[in-house]
């Protein structure tokens, strides 16, 4: 799917990193005038880790989220995913690095209203190209794990706020990802909620998928393994959690 | 993989959106219906006379040419040159018919008045290859008073009884029926109803004792007479065989005229050519002196099928806007699909399976319509249209076209539209449309104003013209004249029927004509000689009771009206036309030859002014016109019935037909009326095109109101921020009309040319019509950009009137 010509040869020891950010700047212009959302961001993620980007609104880290899950260019700088560069690929490239590499977790869940859970779960299998029954098995083993196997025919419309989130994990799971990219994930979620779908990225986090979660709430943040704070396109503190 | 599901999503949204996916069916629905019923208008009209086996090799010979000064463009040629074609190896087959004048067909006590009675060679279906219901189609019509029937006219005269071997008769003649056919289809260009054997003429004629006539009648090659058909075969080039025939008949033909010509008149000025014009062509493409039947003309076709595309891309164009004018329910989707894998590819093709799912949808809802509109479409507007997807398997494949063609249309601009948008952009809510997406809505704007222009000067232009001859002077008065069909049947006590009559206190006079307006006229060839010139030419001859000249109110510009007082019966009476054509400077007194026979010259006695005899959509030709006398036919009986007439006056003249006729049906309608038949087709094709139109241009005020709507909803930001700065609404409303004026004006100036070059070429058709009225271009102008404007002042008002808070938060 990925061209491999794109693939970084000198990268040496970042080959191991799921994501390597270097000088990482992304600005636009609007009415003449220059706005700098992200300056010289460095920032190496290794596979496995559970990352937070902490920080206010406008501090850049729905930049580097939108960046990380391929649906932005960086200005300057370099971008390095799973060992591919990724700074300078068309469009068509990231989409299919996207669609089997990296599932998204939104804010407000992201589901289709006019697909069951089920379908939901099983829509990126579908662009994916996977046959019926392998999309079968795979959505079906997503909601076992997930304890949501019951909710499989059930609507957006007609679930809860942390089901419909349960369901987005899902989706974003389903196509086994190397990197989960969480914007957000319990804003729309009553405080039972959002500890609930902490508790989830946790274990999934635990079962070796590398994930990372932009959020303004520190206490979510410090659920991750690592906190990376961010103000006004920098970085300004990195907090590393040692697990027990 | 992905078609189920993107079906499925499709299904769910329409049924999700309810009254917007209504509106959407519902308007595809509409545009499909009428796009179907145009089209199937345009079918027939362009599958006449198809339905003979190898019908492309079918042809009908024309007669072209010149006979002294007057020009002959006749559907009809002279019975000798089916003769001699039949020889030619180019040549299957040769039929030859000749169509009887209305008589009265009777089976015991069943009589109809039947016009369409047709003498024919033998080997009539051998062309025209009709299934037989009984007899055989080789043999039936061999011998003469021979017959064969239509089924519908076997059921009319016989029910459900076997008519073979039976007996008709007609005109004193007795017919035996060897065979039932078919009924010709309803998209031929000439019906019949009775097939009786062409060697059945020649008794005819004998019995009236002319065996003279009878050779002459079968070998005049001057005496267009009849309609010839050849079937070449298929490998002919009918051009060249068209040549060679006309080369070679020229040994046959030039003998004779010089011996017509008696010597006296240069050979040089008769030229008459045979051209073969495929029977396929006829009714579109054909409008000769003598046609069977009143024939369409293409421009209507034209008109049909840019009316068809014009109502089907309208109805893309507001499928297009109503979809796209709620993209914005759309984007969350679209970002999503492509952060979870979806490429542009996936997007445009969701998008335009969404629309083929809609217009498929439409499609059906559209043939329930068509289905349930058929037969009052049919009714109202006197068509045979039919219409059946399970017959006919080329109608499927070409409705799956249709619907295939109009989810692309309809679905393109919205599936490219979604597939370029970026997911960044959607899902931050930067999402802006471009102005090239304004530009295109501006241009869409600008064409469906300039169509509607169009549409409303077309068909004002047209019915213009209709009201024109409806109101045009004809030259004579048809006011309260009855016209009695089959006069002849009281030809030999016409005098004593006319006396009856005109006792009657309901009757003001009564006369007598052997032809009326649509009829075809019995032309006789007059040589005028004036010294030491000479001037040989054809001219209708209408021959006429003494009082058909007062009845009329014919305007006399010279001499007298004919009367038998004043021993007329060697008089005739020119019309301006023909003096002018004969050139005669002092027409009293002088006489006209008829053509070949020095013994019969008439003495002109006076002129009338030129008068419509034939329909307005031919010039008016010379006229003769000559006292009915002696064994002389005629067709008509006029009764002018007083003002105040009522069903006692009718009932008298009935009852005084009935007793100078032996039991011929009394058959009458009043002559204002016969003539509006005249114009029936202009007037039928007209509504059906107005119909149409006026549907097309409603769709398409629709559309405009539906994008001018988007436009004021997408500037709702400007003019909330301008109203914020405190802009009055008069500003708002001036502000907006700006700029949506220009593309209004340039839809209207886009449709001036187009509409004038379609209502000059329809005008065109008519000998006399009207001039373009140029107030119609303004009127039409105002009206759609009156409507136009309205809706903008409309919504930009209600606007305007809001505070400035709502425009803010829309965006």
């Amino acid at each position: 799917m990925y061209d491999n010509e794109h693939k970084c040869s000198n990268i040496g020891q970042n080959e191991k990193k799921m994501i390597h950010t270097r000088n990482l700047t992304k600005q636009y212009r609007s009415g003449g005038i220059e706005h700098t959302i992200l300056q010289n961001v460095n920032i190496d993620i290794e596979a496995g880790e559970f990352v937070s980007l902490l920080g206010p609104s406008g501090s850049g880290k729905s930049s580097l989220i939108n960046m990380f899950g391929l649906i932005d260019v960086p200005s300057s700088g370099n971008l390095i995913l799973m060992g591919h560069d990724v700074t300078h690929l068309k469009e068509r490239q990231r989409v299919n690095l996207r669609r089997g590499s990296i599932g998204f977790i939104f804010q407000d869940f992201g589901l289709i209203e006019e697909l069951n859970a089920f379908e939901n779960l099983e829509l990126p299998l579908q662009y994916l190209k996977y046959s019926k029954k392998i999309r079968f098995n795979k959505v079906n083993a997503i909601l076992e794990r997930l304890n949501i196997a019951h909710l499989r025919s059930f609507y957006p419309k007609q679930l809860t706020s942390a089901q419909k989130q349960l369901i987005g994990i899902g989706r974003a799971l389903v196509i086994e990802p190397d990197i989960i990219l969480a914007d957000e994930p319990t804003g729309c979620l009553n405080s039972t909620g959002g500890s609930s779908i902490m508790q989830t990225l946790n274990s999934i986090n635990e079962s070796g998928s590398t994930i990372v979660m932009a959020t303004h709430s520190a206490n979510e943040a410090e659920k991750a393994q690592r906190t990376i704070q961010l103000f006004d396109g920098h970085i300004i503190t990195e907090n590393i959690k040692q697990r027990l | 993989m992905m078609l189920k599901h993107h079906i499925k999503v499709a299904l769910r949204n329409i049924k999700k959106q309810g009254i917007y996916s209504l509106l959407n069916v519902t308007g595809l629905s509409i545009g499909v219906t009428l796009s179907l019923l145009v089209l199937l208008l345009v079918k027939q009209e362009l599958n006449y006379d198809t339905t003979f086996s190898n019908s492309s090799s079918i042809y009908r010979y024309t007669t072209k040419g010149i006979l002294s000064a007057n020009l002959i463009n006749n559907a009809t040629s002279p019975m000798p040159l089916g003769e001699f074609v039949k020889d030619f190896k180019e040549v299957n087959s040769v039929v030859r018919f000749i169509p009887g004048a209305n008589n009265v067909v009777a089976y015991d006590d069943i009589k109809f008045n039947e016009d369409k009675f047709r003498f024919v060679d033998p080997n009539f279906f051998e062309i025209f290859d009709l299934e037989m219901v009984s007899g055989e189609s080789d043999s039936a019509l061999l011998e003469a008073n021979t017959l064969v029937l239509s089924e519908s006219t076997a059921n009319k005269y016989f029910g459900n009884a076997d008519p073979m071997g039976k007996k008709l008769v007609r005109s004193n003649i007795e017919y035996t029926i060897t065979g039932v056919c078919k009924d010709m289809p309803s998209a031929t260009h000439f019906k019949f109803s009775f097939l009786a054997s062409i060697a059945t003429i020649d008794k005819i004629l004998l019995q009236k004792g002319d065996s003279t006539y009878v050779k002459n009648w079968k070998t005049d090659w001057l005496y267009l007479n009849c309609y010839t058909y050849v079937k070449l075969n298929p490998k002919v080039n009918p051009k060249i065989f068209e040549q060679v025939v006309n080369e070679d008949k020229n040994r046959l033909l030039l003998p004779q005229i010089e011996k017509t010509l008696n010597s006296e008149m240069s050979v040089d000025s008769v030229n008459l050519d045979f051209f073969l014009q495929p029977i396929e062509d006829i009714h579109l493409h054909s409008q000769l002196s003598g046609e069977l039947e009143v024939n369409s003309k293409s421009i209507y076709i034209n008109l049909f099928v840019f009316i068809a595309i014009f109502i089907l891309l309208t109805t893309c164009v507001n499928f297009i806007n109503l979809t796209t004018a709620k993209a914005r329910r759309r984007f969350k989707e679209v970002g999503l699909r492509q952060m979870i894998g979806a490429s542009r590819r996936n997007l445009a093709f969701q998008f335009l399976t969404e629309a083929v799912v809609y217009s498929f949808g439409a499609t059906f809802f559209g043939l329930v319509l068509l289905e349930l509109l058929l037969p009052f479409f049919n009714f109202f507007f006197d068509l045979q249209l039919e219409f059946s997807l399970i017959t006919g398997w080329i109608d499927f494949f070409w409705i799956l076209l249709l619907v295939l063609s109009v989810g692309i249309i309809a679905g393109g601009f919205p599936a490219f539209f979604f597939a370029g948008l970026k997911p960044k952009q959607i899902l931050q809510g930067e999402y802006k449309m471009k102005d090239t997406g304004l530009v295109v809505r501006g241009i869409l704007v600008c064409s469906q104003v300039a169509v509607s222009v169009f549409l409303l000067i077309v068909v004002s232009g047209m019915w213009w013209q209709i009201q024109f001859i409806g109101n045009h002077d004809p030259g004579f008065n048809s006011d309260n004249i009855m016209v009695i069909e089959r006069g002849s049947a009281v030809s030999k006590n016409f005098d004593s029927f006319k006396a009856e009559l005109l006792r009657h206190e309901g009757i003001e006079s009564v006369s007598a004509c052997s032809s009326l307006p649509g009829d075809d006229y019995f032309q006789g060839t007059f040589k005028l000689k004036n010294g030491s010139n000479e001037k040989v030419m054809v001219l209708p001859l209408i021959n006429v009771d003494e009082d058909y000249f007062t009845m009329l109110d014919l305007t006399l510009k010279t001499g007298r009206f004919l009367s038998h007082q004043a021993g007329d019966s060697l008089g005739v009476i020119l019309n301006t036309r023909a003096i002018e054509e004969f050139k005669i400077k002092k027409p009293l007194g002088q006489k006209i030859e008829v053509f070949g026979s020095k013994d019969w010259a008439l003495n002109i006695s006076g002129v009338v002014k030129d008068f419509h005899y034939e329909p307005y959509n031919t010039k008016i030709k010379p006229l003769a016109l000559i006292l009915l006398s002696g064994k002389m036919r005629f067709e008509y009986v006029l009764v002018k019935l007083n003002p105040d007439y009522n069903i006692e006056t009718i009932n008298a003249i009935n009852d005084s037909w009935s007793n100078h006729t032996e039991s011929s049906p009394f058959v009458w309608e009043m002559l204002d009326k016969r003539i509006e038949k005249l114009y029936d087709e202009d007037i039928r094709i007209a509504k059906i095109i107005s119909v149409f139109a006026i549907l097309a241009l409603f769709m398409t005020i629709m559309g405009i109101i539906a994008l001018a709507a988007f436009l004021i909803e997408y500037k709702s930001r400007n003019i909330g921020i301008i109203k914020i700065l405190g802009a009055s609404r008069q500003t708002i409303i001036l502000q907006v009309f700006s700029d949506f004026s220009i593309y209004i004006i340039v839809g209207v100036i886009l449709a001036m040319i187009p509409s004038y070059i379609v209502l000059t070429a329809w005008i065109e058709n008519y000998a006399y019509s009207s001039f373009i009225n140029i107030m119609l271009f303004p009127l039409a102008a105002l009206i759609v950009a009156g409507l136009a404007f309205a809706s903008v002042f409309y919504q930009t008002y209600r606007m305007a009137s809001d505070g400035p808070i709502e425009q803010w938060q829309f965006t």
